[in-house]
């Protein structure tokens, strides 16, 4: 026995003792690898779950986090937006984290096909960024996505003078008709009036052309499943509709139905369109205005931290940035209760795991008090006992926990490619968030290396009781025994 | 209504008998002043309320609308039919340009609106009742709504003064109309001022609070332009102040008015609407 | 003569049975803890959504397939409501009238659902009209039935509508809607009775409820109503109850449906929640089976010797499997006891006393989330603390097997030398 190196004597003596009963080693190791292993399979299809749900949020609609006017109400109004929603959607892009921005817009419409009239959400996006932020157009169930390119819409004017006089003219003629129908109430009405009505309204559409032309074509939008089944429209089918504009006049216009999308929520399903901003700036006159702008990090984890970057950039000052955790605390707080939850059920778990770690390490050690005693009787001192059984019990447990480790990433990584399919229950959604119908593991640094960092300690813990009685032995008595 | 209320009105209105008797006693000898009672001042507010409606109304009106965004005049024609159970209205914008030959048309509680643009028809929607009228500081709601100041208020006298008004002297009346139980009313109370001058009855001001203790009006209406209309003495210029959109303002002009002529039937149907 | 044999060879061998027990005992202690804790948990979640204007079991009139429509009512609901609580099992029986309605206050106005309820019943019920929800104001009570003439009827709206209406409790608001059988719109005026805070976002901002006469009134649904939702003794009664009670009102012209068809949503995270603890189950039997197999080896490997002189003396190798399986049923009886014994008694403080999710919880979202119980009792279902005990023994003995078929193949002379 030389003093240099006495860890790794230790370390020899332990292995050697291990070697010594393959059997009962494989067995107690076997055991921790599994408890080991499974728990961080369970924490992986856990933290997939909500991954999936939060993703299914973020993903659906609200990005992972959003600029939106200060004080902005639910349900957002037009006269609430921000402008120059290009260049601050660029600037989004240009911050470290962001990986897409998308600007929007919605309004309240009231959409009416050939037989049926519903109530209608039109979110106006830029394709590209929105397909960016959302992946809308992997929702596509039917027909295409939109066009990048808005549609013509020749540019409004104001009315020259001699255009303005001219429909001052034809306001008082209008009046002066009103006054004298008004007038002749009671009285036979006076005929001739009907035609001079026509010339107004030919007259008036012409003005209007300038002031308020229409597009070349309908413009092109996207519908929600079931909204297009309640329109009974299919791609290439037309739907009106009517809404107030951000100056409070009633505007209707004509769309040309270019898709249906599967939203994934089903309430949103019947109530979304999706129309090009321009489009839809330009039909609520709106200018270059938005109402939130959805941005998509690359690292969801680090959205807090994207959101502070934003708000302590110039371009976004008077805006207000949150993150989807602040958006949706529900969701937040249900995850988190889940969490808890889940935390509650695998703190019994390794209560029990580290019964059955204890037990094994105990039956090793009492089988070995002739052994121990006969050590102890060479010369042996308690403590080096203590540390024999404790490094032994170390060395055990830390790899078979390292097995378990092994085999608890391998299981969330094939779980995590294949997933468990939830038979029976196709897909459905919690608070907003919907649950997939696969459901998959995330490996994450905490569920994996939690229950290694609990199971170590806790077979160290199980295997001092039996080291300290070892130790005590009485060398005689224990040689004794049978 | 519940077949069990009955009784109850009933023991009511026996309870109130006396009391109505020595009022209306009251008035026939007492001196007029202190006669003033909740009776006389119901009528007041009643005759203030109807001041710009006949049984039937027919007018041609400007309205203009100031807000921070922009400003605009419609010239506006406009016909109510009071006569049946519930009241009937149609509005049709003659100008400018943009909305000539738009028109909402009231029937009962339902409200439908005319674009000449794709000549369409759409019943509004009840979630749409909140929104602006054409951009003005009325909703939707404020055109289908029926409210009686007469009754569905109980008037409370707060302030009763004599000023002359014009070259000839009036009595004002400044009163607080509670909203009784069974008004659709969504407003905790009124301040209606007012005053009588001979025969007529016009209101100044009517201001619109959300809760018992608000010190300011969330809306305030304001009656000027006293002239003789249509056989009437009556406001010709209302406006209408919004206290969260401050320096804006709606403000309707009549410029012809006339009262219990006898408007076709024809206008109230979507065929009027349209034309 | 075996089993006495086992009972001897155990007792001998104290300290290393009392191991083995104990930890057989604790961990179906902890088992049955946690499986209790499990469903304590699911019936808590469904519990609290169906307290959401829903019940355990629906009862609603043929055709009604939107929620908030008014084309089927339930015609006499009182006396169906009366002939419900006759069914064994039916507890409270709430009758409600529901539709969508635009509420006014002021000049603002918000697209609600408005749902009449029995202020005697909706107390004892719901998650919603009770006193425990309102953050302002009161819940509607059964003295309301008896105001004056002269008070408006109450309303009770969620936090987040009287922050959109800026209303608070005391002020006026309008409900105006479109009656039973179409025609114009109706509409009535209210007075915010209270406001309530669920943590459920669409109903703290879309739900509203006032008193079921009121609502019948404004409807014009006399007797009508839209839903009778049944609440059992106990929410994991439903699946039982359902057919019973559709049974009773057979050739009513009603449809009978249980929570789990109304809120399938809520349904499907309940099984996909439970499949993950029975998954976490299993990782606990994994464990458990280790250790069982492990303590019973090394018992056998020990006296390896004792079974040589046994062979010896002309003991046959079944007699030898015998002694063995003999000695770990007694081990599994003993500690099985014993552990059911702790069990139950751990599981009774937590049916009683309850667990307190809070200190789990980040502390800001505590005023957010009423979505997930905050406080969960256990609730142990009867079978499944017998098969569990059952599959407890049976990885007993299923753990002394391959000891037991070892000690019989033994070679006498081989094992008697054996240190």
């Amino acid at each position: 026995m030389t003093v240099a190196s006495p860890l790794r004597l230790l370390l020899s003596v332990s292995f050697r003792n291990l070697g010594r009963n393959r059997r009962r080693t494989l067995i107690a190791g076997t055991g921790i690898a599994l408890g080991v292993g499974m728990c961080i399979a369970s924490f992986g299809v856990m933290d997939g779950m909500s991954a999936d749900m939060i993703r299914s949020i973020t993903d659906a609609e609200l990005g992972h986090v959003q600029v939106r006017p200060h004080d902005f109400s639910a349900p957002p109004k037009l006269t609430e937006t921000f402008d120059g929603a290009s260049a601050l959607a660029s600037a989004a892009e240009a911050t470290p984290g962001v990986e897409a921005a998308s600007p929007r817009v919605r309004a309240w419409t009231l959409a009416a096909s050939e037989t049926e009239s519903v109530g209608m959400e039109l979110v106006g996006v830029i394709p590209d960024r929105e397909a960016r932020v959302t992946h809308l157009d992997r929702r596509l169930t039917a027909g295409r996505y939109l066009p990048d390119a808005p549609v013509r819409w020749p540019e409004a004017r104001p009315l020259s003078a001699a255009e303005l006089a001219l429909d001052a003219e034809l306001t008082r003629k209008e009046t002066a008709r009103a006054e004298a129908e008004i007038l002749g109430l009671g009285s036979a009405a006076g005929p001739g009036a009907a035609e001079s009505g026509e010339r107004t309204a030919e007259e008036t559409q012409e003005l209007l052309r300038k002031v308020a032309p229409a597009p070349d074509e309908p413009p092109p939008v996207l519908l929600g499943r079931k909204l297009a089944k309640k329109l009974h429209v299919v791609p290439g089918g037309r739907v009106e509709a009517s809404a107030t504009d951000r100056s409070g006049n009633p505007v209707s216009l004509a769309f040309r139905v270019a898709g249906v999308v599967d939203t994934s929520d089903p309430t949103l399903d019947g109530v979304r369109a999706y129309g090009n901003l321009r489009d839809v700036e330009r039909w609520l006159g709106l200018g270059e205005r938005a109402q939130e702008l959805s941005i998509r990090v690359q690292d969801p984890g680090r959205a807090r931290a994207v959101a502070a970057r934003l708000s302590a950039a110039p371009v976004f000052h008077g805006l207000d940035v949150k993150t989807w955790r602040e958006l949706r605390p529900d969701v937040v707080a249900m995850l988190e209760t889940n969490g808890a939850l889940t935390a509650i059920m695998v703190v019994i778990i390794f209560a029990i795991a580290a019964i059955g770690v204890a037990d094994t390490v105990l039956m090793t050690v009492f089988e070995r008090r002739r052994e121990l005693g006969v050590l102890t009787a060479l010369g042996m001192r308690p403590l080096s006992i203590v540390l024999m059984v404790a490094t032994e019990t170390l060395l055990l447990g830390t790899i078979a926990a390292v097995g378990g480790l092994l085999l608890g990433v391998g299981v969330d990584l094939l779980l995590g490619r294949h997933g468990i399919p939830l038979s029976g229950l196709a897909g459905f959604t919690l608070a907003g968030a919907a649950v997939p119908p696969v459901l998959h593991a995330s490996l994450t640094a905490r569920g994996a290396l939690l229950p290694l960092a609990l199971m170590v300690p806790t077979a160290l813990l199980a295997a001092l009781w039996p080291a300290v009685v070892a130790a005590r032995t009485q060398p005689a008595l224990a040689m004794k025994e049978r | 209504m519940h077949a069990d209320d009955c009784p109850q009105d009933w023991v009511k209105m026996k309870r109130f008998a006396p009391a109505t008797a020595l009022l209306a006693l009251s008035v026939v000898l007492g001196p007029a002043r202190a006669a003033r009672g909740a009776e006389s001042l119901s009528e007041l507010v009643g005759r203030a309320d109807r001041v710009l409606r006949g049984k039937t109304t027919a007018a041609v009106l400007d309205m203009h609308v100031h807000t921070k965004s922009f400003d605009r005049t419609y010239g506006i024609v406009f016909f109510g039919d009071d006569r049946g159970g519930t009241s009937r209205a149609l509005v049709k914008i003659l100008g400018p340009a943009r909305f000539r030959g738009h028109g909402t048309l009231k029937t009962g509680g339902k409200l439908f609106l005319y674009d000449p643009s794709t000549d369409r028809v759409t019943v509004l929607s009840s979630s749409m009742l909140g929104d602006d009228w054409m951009g003005s500081h009325f909703t939707n709601d404020d055109l289908v709504k029926e409210t009686d100041l007469a009754k569905d208020y109980r008037p409370k006298l707060l302030k009763e003064w004599t000023a002359p008004e014009g070259e000839k002297p009036a009595t004002h009346y400044r009163i607080r109309l509670d909203p009784t139980p069974e008004a659709k009313v969504s407003w905790d109370h009124l301040i209606l001022t007012l005053y009588q001058q001979g025969d007529a009855v016009i209101p100044t001001e009517e201001e619109y609070f959300r809760r018992a203790a608000d010190e300011r009006a969330e809306r305030t209406l304001t009656f000027t332009d006293v002239k003789d209309v249509g056989g009437r003495t009556a406001p010709t210029r209302l406006t209408m102040h919004v206290a969260s959109k401050a320096g804006e303002f709606t403000e309707i002009h009549y410029t012809e008015i006339r009262f219990d002529v006898d408007v076709p039937a024809a206008k109230f149907t979507e065929q009027g609407l349209r034309k | 003569m075996i089993f006495r044999l086992a009972l001897r060879n155990s007792w001998r061998n104290g300290r290393r049975t009392a191991l083995a027990g104990l930890a057989i005992a604790t961990s179906f202690a902890l088992l049955l803890v946690f499986l209790g804790f499990g469903d304590g948990i699911h019936e808590k979640m469904a519990d609290i959504g169906v307290r959401m204007g829903l019940g355990d079991v629906l009862v609603e009139a043929e055709g009604h397939d939107d929620s908030s429509s008014l084309d089927h009512l339930v015609a006499g609901a009182d006396a169906l409501r009366a002939e419900l609580l006759a069914v064994p099992g039916v507890e409270e029986v709430a009758v409600r009238l529901r539709t969508d309605a635009l509420i006014t206050a002021g000049a603002t106005s918000v697209g609600v659902s408005v749902s009449g309820v029995d202020p005697e019943v909706e107390p004892r019920i719901s998650a919603i009209d009770t006193p425990r929800s309102m953050i302002a104001g009161a819940a509607l009570s059964p003295e309301i039935g008896l105001r004056p003439k002269s008070q408006l009827p109450p309303i009770v709206i969620g936090r987040d509508l009287a922050r959109a209406l800026g209303a608070g409790v005391g002020d006026r608001v309008t409900l105006t809607l479109r009656p039973a059988g179409g025609g114009d719109t109706e509409s009535g005026a209210y007075e915010v009775h209270g406001i309530f805070a669920t943590g459920v976002r669409d109903v703290d901002a879309f739900w509203t409820e006032i008193p079921l006469a009121d609502a019948r009134r404004i409807v014009g649904a006399d007797g009508r109503a839209s839903v009778l939702s049944v609440f059992l003794g106990s929410i994991s009664d439903t699946a039982e109850a359902a057919p019973r009670i559709a049974r009773a009102l057979e050739g009513r012209g009603v449809v009978v449906r249980t929570w789990m068809q109304a809120a399938p949503d809520l349904y499907s995270f309940i099984v996909v929640d439970e499949g993950g603890l029975y998954a976490m189950m299993a990782i606990v039997f994994v464990v458990v089976a280790a250790g069982i197999l492990n303590t019973l080896l090394m018992s056998i490997l020990e006296r390896t010797q004792e079974f040589g002189v046994l062979l010896a003396l002309g003991a046959t190798p079944s007699r030898v499997v015998g002694i063995v399986l003999g000695e770990a049923l007694v081990l599994g009886l003993v500690s099985g006891a014993t552990g059911l014994a702790v069990g139950l008694a751990v599981n009774h403080h937590f049916a009683t006393v309850g667990v307190d999710l809070g200190a789990f919880l980040d502390s800001s979202y505590e005023t957010s989330g009423v979505l997930m119980p905050k406080h969960v009792l256990s609730h142990l279902y009867p079978e499944k603390v017998w098969w569990s005990s059952v599959v407890i023994l049976g990885l007993v003995m299923a753990g002394a097997l391959y000891p037991a078929l070892r000690a019989a193949r033994l070679e006498p002379m081989e094992a008697i030398r054996h240190e």
